[in-house]
C-alpha cells in the first residue's frame, strides 16, 4: 500500500521543459489539487504523470461511487467501457484487486442492476447473476478497513453476505439503503446491529416488496442521531394500510428504549398511530430537526382515517429543543405545539409545486422508480379549504413566531399566505436575527421594504413568493426581467440593503446582488421629481446578476424548498 | 497629535527584486504576514528603510499590492466565516475573479509571491483559480498547464484510465 505522502519519494518531476515558464513547487501544486472536488477532475489528473498520480490517488478513492445502468450507454458512438467491462464492473474489479481500498471512507453503489433469470426466484433460489454481484461487493467491502459511509442504492437489495461484512466495520457511521420496488419474492434478512451508526437512511420502503428488517438495527444503534425513512408513495395514493410501525420500532418499544435522535425525516408515511406507548420511542429532549413530507396531517379523503389517528394522539411531549422544522403542510395542531416551547431557528413550509413526478397509483410499478418523488395529488396535505381558515391559520403561525420564536434565522412561509406590509413589519420587528426570509405579499412593497429590511440587518437572502396561478405570479410574469432589474437596482443600492446577497421574485427569477454603481456625474433633477423614472435612472444602482436555481441551492430557503426526497442529510 | 507624523508612520517602502522602491500604506502591506512580522521585529523605528523583497519583481509586487489594497479592510479569516460558507470550495468572489484574469505566467508568479509573502487569502484565491482552470480539462491540457511530462507508457495510461473510469461516468 502506498502511504499517504508517498509522492515525496516518487520519481522527481520532469524538467525537460524547464525554462518554458514558471513552475510551482510541489507543496503549492498540492494546495491547488486540494481544491479539486470533482472525482472526474481527479481521475484525469491521475493520468497526467506518475507524480500527479500519487498526489491525487488518495483523494480520488476517498469517496467512491459506482454507477450501474440498465441500458448500454454510448460515448462517442461506442458502448461505455468498450474493449473491457462497464465502468461499474471495472471499478469493482479495481477495488477487489488493488490496494486503493485503504483510502476509502465512502462507498456508494447506485443505479439499476440488470437482474437476469428472475424466474429462479420463483423456483426458490437467487439467480447467479444477482448472487455474483453480492459476492464481488462483499470481497470489495472486506478490504475497506476505514469505511465510514456505505450506501446501497441499486434497484436490487443487499443480501446477508453484505451485512455480515458491514458488521466488521468499526467506523461505519452512515448507512443508506434503497429498497427494491418489485414484488418478486426474495430472501429477506434481519439487518444486524451496527453499533457505531449515527445516520440511517432507508428509502422506497414498500411492505409488499420484501424489505429487510431494520428493527434490531434501530434498537442496537445507541449512537443513532439521524434517521430518514421514505416510504413508497404507493400506500398513500391507494390508501393501503400495509405499513405497521411496529415492524420498524417494535423492538425499541418493547425494550422501553428512547432513541436519542437529533434529526428525523419522514416521507410518505401512511400508518396507524399506535397510541401513547409509542410516544417514548424517540426522546423528545434531544430532537432538534424534524422533516415531514406528505405524511400525517391531511385533508385527503384517501388518507384521512389513518392520518386522524395522528391528530387524536397528538404529541403530549413537546420537543423542547427543536430548532428546525420542514414540512409541506400546516395545521392548527402544529401552531399549538409551537406555542408550548421556544427557540425555533429554522422553519420551512415547502411548496408542493416543485414535485416533479406523479407516480401512478397502479400496483407496484414494474419499472423501478429512479426518482423517489413524492407525488402531487389534488388533495394531499392540502391547505385548509376556505380562505378564511387559511388566513386565520397564517396569523396564528405569525403570532406564535413573534411570541415564542424570536430566535428565527431562516423562515420560509407558505406561498398561500399573503402578508400585509404591517404583518411583515411586525414579524421582522420581532425576529431581528433573520438571515433568510421567504414570504408572499401583495404588490412588491418596495417603499415599505426598506423599513422592514432595516429591522433585520443580518438578512442576506430574500424570496418574494408567488404561488403559480395567483395574481402576484401573473403580475410578475407579465413584467420583463429588465423591468424587475430596473425596479430593484434603483432601490437596493440604499444602505439598508447592504447585506442582502440574493433576491428572488416568484418561482423563476433569482438575482445575485453585486456592488453599487454610483452615477458618473450628478445630474440636475428638477425639484419635486426626485422619484421620477428619469431621476432614478440617473441615480445610483445596485448591480444585479440573474442566476439560475443551481447557484442558490446552497441557500436553504431555496435549496430546502422541495418535496423531492434526497438521501443525504443537509 | 500632529497628523503629519502619524501619516508618515503609516507609509512604508519595499524594494523589489529588480531594485524598484515602492511606497505603500503600512496597513496595506501588513496583509503580508512576512512584512508584518518584519515590521514588528524592527519595532516601528526604522520604517524609513525600504524592506527588501528579493523574491518578487516590480510587476508582480504591484499586482499583489493592488490585491492587498482592495482587501485591506477584510476581517481576519475565521472558521464560521458566514452562513454562505457551504458554497463550493472553488467559488471566488467577483472582484477577485477579475483580478485573477491574467496570463498563466503572472498567475503562477502571484501564487509564488503570495506564498513567499505569506498572504494566505491571496494564495487561496490563486490556487482556486488554477483549480478552476483544470476543471473539465483533458490530461494533456493539465500537463500543459503545469508544464509536466507524461512519464507513463501507453499501456499504463490505458490501465489507469480503465481502473478509474467510474469517476468520469456521470
Amino acid at each position: 500500500m502506498a502511504p499517504h505522502h508517498s509522492w515525496f519519494t516518487s520519481p522527481a518531476r520532469s524538467h525537460a521543459n524547464a525554462g518554458q515558464g514558471t513552475e510551482l513547487p510541489l507543496h503549492l501544486i498540492q494546495l491547488i489539487l486540494d481544491h479539486l472536488d470533482n472525482v472526474a477532475d481527479l481521475a484525469r489528473c491521475t493520468r497526467t504523470s506518475r507524480l500527479f498520480y500519487y498526489m491525487t490517488l488518495p483523494r480520488l478513492y476517498e469517496h467512491v461511487t459506482l454507477r450501474s445502468y440498465a441500458d448500454i450507454r454510448y460515448v462517442n458512438g461506442r458502448p461505455e467501457g468498450y474493449g473491457g467491462g462497464t465502468p461499474f464492473a471495472m471499478g469493482l474489479n479495481t477495488l477487489v484487486s488493488r490496494s486503493y481500498t485503504d483510502y476509502m471512507h465512502t462507498f456508494r453503489v447506485v443505479g439499476d442492476w440488470r437482474e437476469h433469470d428472475t424466474d429462479d426466484y420463483s423456483r426458490g433460489r437467487v439467480p447467479d447473476n444477482s448472487m455474483m454481484l453480492q459476492v464481488a461487493m462483499r470481497a470489495a467491502l472486506d478490504r475497506m478497513k476505514e469505511l465510514r459511509h456505505f450506501a446501497w442504492e441499486l434497484n436490487t437489495k443487499p443480501m446477508q453476505t453484505i451485512y455480515q461484512s458491514l458488521m466488521t466495520k468499526a467506523h461505519l457511521s452512515t448507512l443508506t439503503l434503497r429498497c427494491q420496488t418489485k414484488r418478486i419474492p426474495r430472501p429477506t434478512t434481519m439487518i444486524p446491529p451496527l453499533p457505531a451508526l449515527t445516520t440511517l437512511v432507508v428509502y422506497d420502503i414498500d411492505p409488499l416488496c420484501y424489505p429487510d428488517d431494520i428493527s434490531v438495527l434501530l434498537l442496537a444503534a445507541k449512537q443513532l442521531e439521524n434517521l430518514k425513512l421514505h416510504w413508497s408513495p404507493r400506500m398513500r395514493d391507494s390508501g393501503e394500510e400495509s405499513v405497521n410501525l411496529l415492524n420498524y420500532f417494535g423492538r425499541v418499544v418493547s425494550a422501553k428504549y428512547s432513541m436519542r435522535l437529533k434529526r428525523i425525516a419522514l416521507y410518505n408515511l401512511y400508518a396507524r398511530n399506535l397510541g401513547h406507548e409509542f410516544e417514548n420511542t424517540i426522546d423528545s429532549g434531544t430532537l432538534s430537526e424534524v422533516t415531514m413530507m406528505n405524511s400525517m396531517g391531511s385533508s385527503d379523503p384517501m388518507t384521512i382515517f389513518l392520518d386522524e389517528t395522528w391528530r387524536l394522539h397528538g404529541p403530549r411531549k413537546i420537543p423542547q429543543n427543536l430548532k428546525m422544522t420542514r414540512s409541506d403542510f400546516y395545521a392548527k395542531e402544529q401552531v399549538d405545539m409551537f406555542a408550548r416551547f421556544s427557540g425555533l431557528e429554522r422553519v420551512y413550509f415547502v411548496a408542493k409545486k416543485r414535485s416533479s413526478k406523479t407516480s401512478s397509483a397502479a400496483a407496484t410499478p414494474a419499472s423501478p422508480s429512479t426518482s423517489a418523488a413524492t407525488p402531487t395529488t389534488p388533495y394531499t396535505n392540502g391547505p385548509p379549504t376556505t380562505e378564511q381558515e387559511c388566513r386565520t391559520l397564517a396569523s396564528d403561525y405569525l403570532a406564535v413566531f413573534q411570541s415564542n420564536h424570536r430566535t428565527l434565522k431562516h423562515l420560509l412561509l407558505s406561498d398561500h399566505w399573503t402578508l400585509s406590509d404591517e404583518a411583515l413589519f411586525k414579524l421582522c420587528q420581532s425576529c431581528p436575527d433573520l438571515e433568510q426570509l421567504g414570504f408572499s405579499c401583495g404588490v412588491p412593497p418596495l417603499d415599505s421594504l426598506r423599513q422592514i429590511i432595516a429591522l433585520v440587518p443580518k438578512l442576506w437572502a430574500m424570496r418574494i413568493l408567488a404561488r403559480p396561478g395567483s395574481d402576484m405570479a401573473s403580475q410578475l410574469n407579465s413584467m420583463d426581467t429588465d423591468m424587475h432589474v430596473f425596479a430593484l437596482a434603483t432601490e437596493l443600492w440604499k444602505p439598508e440593503y447592504r447585506n442582502l446577497k440574493y433576491v428572488g421574485l416568484g418561482d423563476k427569477v433569482v438575482f445575485r446582488l453585486g456592488g453599487v454603481v454610483m452615477p458618473k456625474k450628478t445630474a440636475e433633477v428638477p425639484q419635486g421629481q426626485e422619484n421620477s423614472m428619469n431621476a432614478r435612472r440617473m441615480g445610483p444602482m445596485r448591480r444585479l446578476v440573474r442566476v439560475g436555481w443551481e447557484e442558490v441551492r446552497h441557500v436553504e430557503i431555496w435549496g430546502l424548498d422541495s418535496t423531492e426526497f434526497e438521501a443525504g442529510f443537509p | 497629535m500632529a497628523s503629519a507624523s502619524t501619516d508618515a508612520a503609516k507609509v512604508i517602502k519595499v524594494t523589489t527584486s529588480d531594485g524598484i522602491d515602492i511606497t505603500v500604506d503600512r496597513q496595506v502591506a501588513e496583509r503580508s504576514i512576512l512584512i508584518k512580522n518584519l515590521l514588528e521585529d524592527l519595532g516601528g523605528e526604522s520604517t524609513d528603510e525600504p524592506i527588501p523583497i528579493p523574491n518578487v519583481n516590480e510587476a508582480v509586487m504591484k499586482k499583489v499590492l493592488e490585491w492587498c489594497e482592495h482587501h485591506k479592510a477584510d476581517p481576519p479569516a475565521s472558521q464560521d466565516d458566514d452562513s454562505d460558507s457551504r458554497k463550493k470550495s472553488t467559488d471566488i468572489e467577483e472582484w477577485d475573479q477579475k483580478f485573477m484574469q491574467v496570463d498563466q505566467e503572472m498567475l503562477f508568479e502571484i501564487i509564488l509571491a503570495a506564498n513567499y509573502l505569506d498572504i494566505k487569502a491571496l494564495l487561496d484565491v490563486g490556487c482556486k483559480t488554477v483549480a478552476n482552470m483544470i476543471k473539465g480539462k483533458s490530461p494533456d491540457e493539465i500537463r500543459k498547464t503545469f508544464n509536466i511530462q507524461n512519464d507513463f507508457t501507453p499501456e499504463e495510461e490505458d490501465q489507469i484510465r480503465r481502473e478509474n473510469e467510474w469517476a468520469e461516468d456521470r
